[in-house]
């Protein structure tokens, strides 16, 4: 069955670019307008921060991995010394970006979807604001090759700007917020980190980890 | 009515400082923030800025010709680390050369991109027919005068200022214009660079040197800053006379280190060799940095008749932003 639009349904909306609005000599243009040779990190990297790397290791390997809350102390720059706050997945670690700066998190995963999240914040656990969103897709899929691809977001949250529990921070402590021009390079130095673990094992068939005592 | 540079000259101080004169030699050699430099100039102790730009405005007066006493209506001037706190610099070239400018005026403020300041206020007196020629002068002094000293030069960024001198002839004609300009000041920013006195104010007395604060945890924001508002700059100036950034044929900014440089040409898709500047061998020179190198890179030929060069920079923490084209005659 030939599946039609209701007429009116979309037509009307101004600013769609649609074949049946604009011809593709007009989107052409468009393209070639929108198009550039560079792009200004602020535009790129300003209000999100999107990273993604090929890992060689296989999807359910790196899920298995990175759903364990206890991996952040392997790959991470910064995070360590964690304890568990409640029975329902709160954590509490330092982390050494700050001087003695507590780092809340929470680990929220899906095994259908390969999505791991980390929700975490500084100082406080009650509001974890600043969410890791990450995606590993299998990479036969994508890229016709075994292993992994991982998606990382961030988005620019209005927290980083403007911290609103500054009665919790240590005196005279940066506000992470102060980094986030920093995110995009510091990002990929953690993701190469988390390649570098994963390969290695996995290349080896060594257990996955992460390796605690 | 343009504003137009008519000549310029640079001078920089004879002490060479190379690069085992500095501590935190690890710092310096793995970040680059700090590296990057084989050498840079320090003005002597008992040396003042007055001297040097004194010196290099009578090279223009000879070479020009002009009568100093009766061509030079303005002098304007940005010290970074001035001879004396009160009276400024501006005033004693005047004597210094024999010249009798009516208007005088040392401006502190605007950093690293104080002569396209200093030559905007100079074009304002111009416009209201009070000014037809000017000395614009522009020292940075901030190397032998702060990271000179025993404790100060053991930072790794003591390594980064150098010092150098610059003195530009400006008249309001159309013989080298000045074609566009372009200013921003950003005040959400004034505060976000200090001074280091370990606890002290900088006009009291103390057991140590006095230093900037190079505060690591703003690093990330002022690199952000720098690298959004220069190229966001440069493609104003552009904009005005309808060109494409890529028309500029050479490019001259501040040169604070090798990445905002490396940033603001990758940032306009501009080739290495239309980059003009002098980091290796004279290092971070604040406010000279544009007009010592637009001297340096007119005196070896390398920018000739009919270029169009790019003035861009920011200053401090990014209060400051400017830029303006001018095609070279």
């Amino acid at each position: 069955m030939n599946q039609m639009l209701i007429p009116g349904g979309v037509e009307t909306l101004p600013g769609l670019k649609r074949v049946e609005s604009t011809n593709k000599q007009v989107m052409g243009g468009l393209m070639a307008d929108i198009t550039h040779a560079v792009y200004p990190h602020d535009q790129i990297y300003g209000d999100y921060c999107p990273i993604q790397s090929y890992i060689n290791c296989p999807p359910e390997k790196v899920f298995e991995y990175m759903s364990n809350p206890y991996c952040l102390l392997e790959w991470t720059y910064s995070m360590r010394k964690f304890e568990a706050v409640s029975g329902d997945g709160l954590f509490l670690g330092k982390d050494r970006i700050g001087d003695n700066t507590d780092i809340y998190f929470r680990v929220k995963s899906n095994k259908d979807a390969l999505t791991v999240d980390y929700h975490c914040a500084w100082d406080q656990g009650d509001d974890l604001w600043m969410i890791y969103l990450n995606r590993i897709v299998p990479a036969e899929m994508v890229l016709k090759k075994p292993g992994s691809v991982i998606f990382w977001q961030n988005c620019r949250h209005a927290y980083y700007d403007n911290n609103p529990y500054q009665d919790k921070a240590p005196k005279g402590r940066p506000w992470v917020g102060q980094f986030w021009d920093f995110f995009y390079a510091g990002h990929m130095v953690e993701l190469e980190n988390l390649k570098t673990i994963l390969e290695y094992r996995h290349l080896n068939n060594l257990p996955i980890g992460p390796y605690l005592n | 009515m343009s504003i137009s540079l008519i000549d310029i000259e640079e001078l920089m101080p004879e002490k060479i400082i190379t690069n085992d004169y500095f501590g935190e030699e690890e710092i310096r050699r793995t970040n680059r923030m700090f590296s990057g430099t084989d050498e840079r100039r320090h003005i002597g102790r008992d040396e003042l800025a007055s001297d040097y730009l004194s010196s290099a405005a009578l090279k223009l007066i000879a070479r020009l010709g002009i009568n100093p006493a009766s061509d030079i209506d303005m002098i304007v001037t940005n010290v970074s680390i001035p001879d004396e706190p009160f009276t400024g610099c501006g005033a004693v070239i005047n004597k210094k050369i024999s010249a009798n400018a009516k208007w005088v005026f040392d401006i502190h403020n605007t950093g690293c991109i104080s002569f396209l300041y200093l030559t905007d206020l100079v074009h304002t007196y111009m416009q209201v027919n009070k000014v037809r020629h000017a000395l614009i002068c522009v020292a940075q002094t901030a190397a032998g005068r702060i990271f000179g000293q025993e404790d100060t030069r053991q930072m790794a960024q003591a390594a980064i200022p150098g010092d150098g001198f610059a003195v530009v002839y400006v008249t309001n004609n159309s013989e080298r214009p000045f074609l566009t300009f372009e200013f921003e000041n950003y005040p959400e920013f004034s505060e976000d660079m200090k001074s280091a006195c370990n606890g002290r104010h900088w006009w009291e007395s103390r057991e140590s040197s006095g230093s900037i604060d190079f505060n690591e945890n703003k690093a990330a924001m002022i690199i952000g800053r720098g690298n959004k508002t220069v190229p966001k700059m440069i493609k104003k100036v552009c904009a005005n006379l309808d060109l494409n950034h890529t028309q500029i044929d050479y490019l001259i900014t501040n040169q604070p280190n090798v990445n905002f440089l490396r940033n603001w040409r990758e940032a306009i898709s501009l080739p290495a060799e239309r980059q003009l500047h002098t980091f290796d061998k004279y290092a971070n020179l604040f406010g000279a940095a544009i007009p010592v190198n637009l001297a340096t890179f007119v005196k070896n030929k390398t920018i000739k008749a009919g270029d169009l060069v790019c003035l861009a920079g920011f200053s401090h923490a990014c209060d400051y932003s400017a830029a303006a084209l001018i095609r070279w005659t």
